[in-house]
């Protein structure tokens, strides 16, 4: 996978999980989303701050489309 | 042409049978293979062997080493020196008062080996002799404390544990290594530093070690550059990003720095640059403002700038040098945290019993305010502690020698002591040193940090 593919994929997994951690309370869902972001930094060797950027960066791209 | 690196023989002996054991030398025969092997050597392992057996092993040594373009050898024992010449002392070894004798029935000469090195010019030969120990039965006549220096031939490197003629510190524990051994070993592992480069680390850590008492001595004649240890820009900036990445604290940057030999913010930029390359990296199109995020992150991470220069728990680092002032960027507000100091003044409340100062801020709640009032023409000054409480701030009642105050202009200057002293909650908002604090309300001191000073003049207008 290029890095393009990577960021798609991360992407798609993290926005599945963003409709679990919407359920939850907020002191449940942040630690939540960090270990999440951690979990995917670590299947595609990539860090758990750029996890972030790239769900930010994408869901500012969806929400301008 | 063997594609291994080379060839080592180590050699250890601790088990003497006529004279004083060396506990240390088994681990540090057991830790230098280890550490050879490791960095791709192949290694014949020599412990506690008799002369006759030393001989023989040697001999397979010199053997295999012609099909190796690196030969090396690490002894750790007792060594003597008859003449000017240098011997290894196998365990067997009874001393005897006639050298001639002791030299040809109890002793390995050491030029066995550089013998053949001597010859193979063409080869990376290295002699590492931690072996200069003074032994209470090797006190006679014949035999002198230390070794003697050894000429190197061509293409060959030799190192002492000490200066020629001098003795070098063992330890008297088995879990220990010797003083020089133990600086080799913590060096030798250390990427892309030259053989001549590494010893001169190992050496000044001797010296350390040692008090001034052991100088690690060498001999050189090699013809071209050695490097126990190669590796890649990229594999050691992926080694940097993954420590930084898994842990990030500032013993492990420190850690990097001294075992990478680059200062610590060239170690933070690295990692960095690596981060900003992986799916999703941060790039930063200025480099002033990445350089400024770097300064934050290492200030962060508790290093601190202290009469102009860093420490880190009091212990001076080499870190380098930044883009930016860090006195100055060190007062920067965070990304997203500053806190544009305001006030906004009730009008003041009047009685017999005094005068209360009252009003608004955005200072976090807890703040400790202290409140002055100041008349010139009737020469009052007087002042009262307050706290914020949920963006509210109250005085104590301010009296004349118990009186009511006269009416007046009145001068009122409400100001925050120090960060540092402000309760911890206040110490989480308004940062390091009040660092997050902004506005024409807040004054700046490099040494004590960012404080609020806000002045107003106001009537009072006392009425029964």
């Amino acid at each position: 996978m290029n890095k393009n593919e990577i960021e798609q994929e991360i992407y798609r997994e993290m926005a599945e999980k963003l409709k679990e951690i919407a359920k939850m309370p907020f002191d449940k869902g942040l630690p939540f989303l960090q270990r999440e972001a951690w979990r995917l930094a670590d299947k595609y060797d990539t860090d758990g701050g750029n996890v972030f950027n790239i769900l930010m960066t994408y869901m500012n791209k969806e929400k301008k489309q | 042409m063997n594609i291994q690196r080379g060839l080592a023989l180590v050699v250890s002996n601790n088990r003497y049978q006529h004279c004083n054991p060396l506990p240390s030398c088994e681990k540090d025969g057991a830790d230098i293979e280890k550490s050879l092997r490791s960095l791709g050597f192949d290694v014949i392992s020599a412990q506690d062997f008799m002369r006759q057996d030393l001989f023989n092993v040697i001999g397979q040594f010199l053997d295999a080493s012609d099909s190796y373009s690196t030969i090396l050898l690490f002894y750790s024992g007792h060594g003597v020196q008859i003449d000017g010449e240098n011997y290894i002392v196998p365990i067997d070894c009874n001393p005897i008062d006639n050298k001639t004798i002791m030299i040809n029935t109890g002793l390995v000469p050491i030029h066995v080996i550089t013998e053949y090195m001597n010859v193979n010019p063409q080869k990376t030969n290295i002699v590492i002799l931690d072996a200069c120990r003074t032994s209470p039965t090797f006190t006679k006549d014949i035999m002198q404390g230390g070794l003697a220096e050894i000429k190197s031939g061509q293409g060959t490197f030799v190192s002492f544990a000490t200066a020629p003629n001098r003795v070098a510190i063992g330890s008297s524990l088995s879990s220990e290594n010797s003083v020089f051994t133990g600086c080799l070993l913590k060096h030798i592992e250390k990427p892309n530093v030259k053989i001549e480069d590494l010893f001169k680390l190992v050496r000044n850590d001797v010296i350390v070690q040692s008090g001034g008492t052991q100088n690690p001595w060498e001999s050189t004649s090699l013809i071209e550059d050695f490097y126990f240890n190669i590796m890649s820009q990229d594999r050691i900036s992926e080694h940097i990003y993954k420590t930084i990445r898994n842990r990030g604290v500032a013993s492990d940057l420190i850690h990097l720095s001294d075992y990478y030999q680059h200062t610590i913010s060239d170690i933070y930029r690295i990692y960095h640059k690596q981060k900003s390359e992986k799916p999703g990296g941060i790039h930063f199109s200025n480099t002033a403002e990445l350089e400024a995020y770097i300064l934050h992150q290492i200030l962060e991470l508790g290093f601190e700038y202290k009469y102009y220069r860093w420490i880190y728990k009091d212990m001076p680092v080499a870190m380098g040098e930044f883009y930016h002032d860090p006195q100055v960027i060190a007062l920067e507000p965070l990304p997203g945290a500053s806190i544009n100091v305001s006030f906004e003044l009730n009008e003041a409340d009047v009685s017999e019993n005094g005068c209360v100062i009252s009003g608004r801020t955005n200072l976090p709640t807890n703040t400790q305010l202290m409140i002055k009032l100041q008349n010139s023409n009737l020469q009052y000054s007087a002042q009262s502690k307050a706290h914020v409480q949920s963006g509210i701030f109250n005085s104590e009642q301010f009296t004349m020698n118990k009186a009511p105050l006269p009416s007046g202009d009145y001068k009122i200057l409400i100001s925050t002591p120090i960060a540092s002293v402000q309760p911890k909650e206040v110490q989480l908002h308004v940062g390091v040193k009040g660092c997050n604090l902004m506005g024409p309300y807040v004054s700046t001191n490099i040494i004590d940090g960012k404080t609020v000073e806000f002045q107003k003049v106001i009537t009072i207008k006392f009425e029964k």
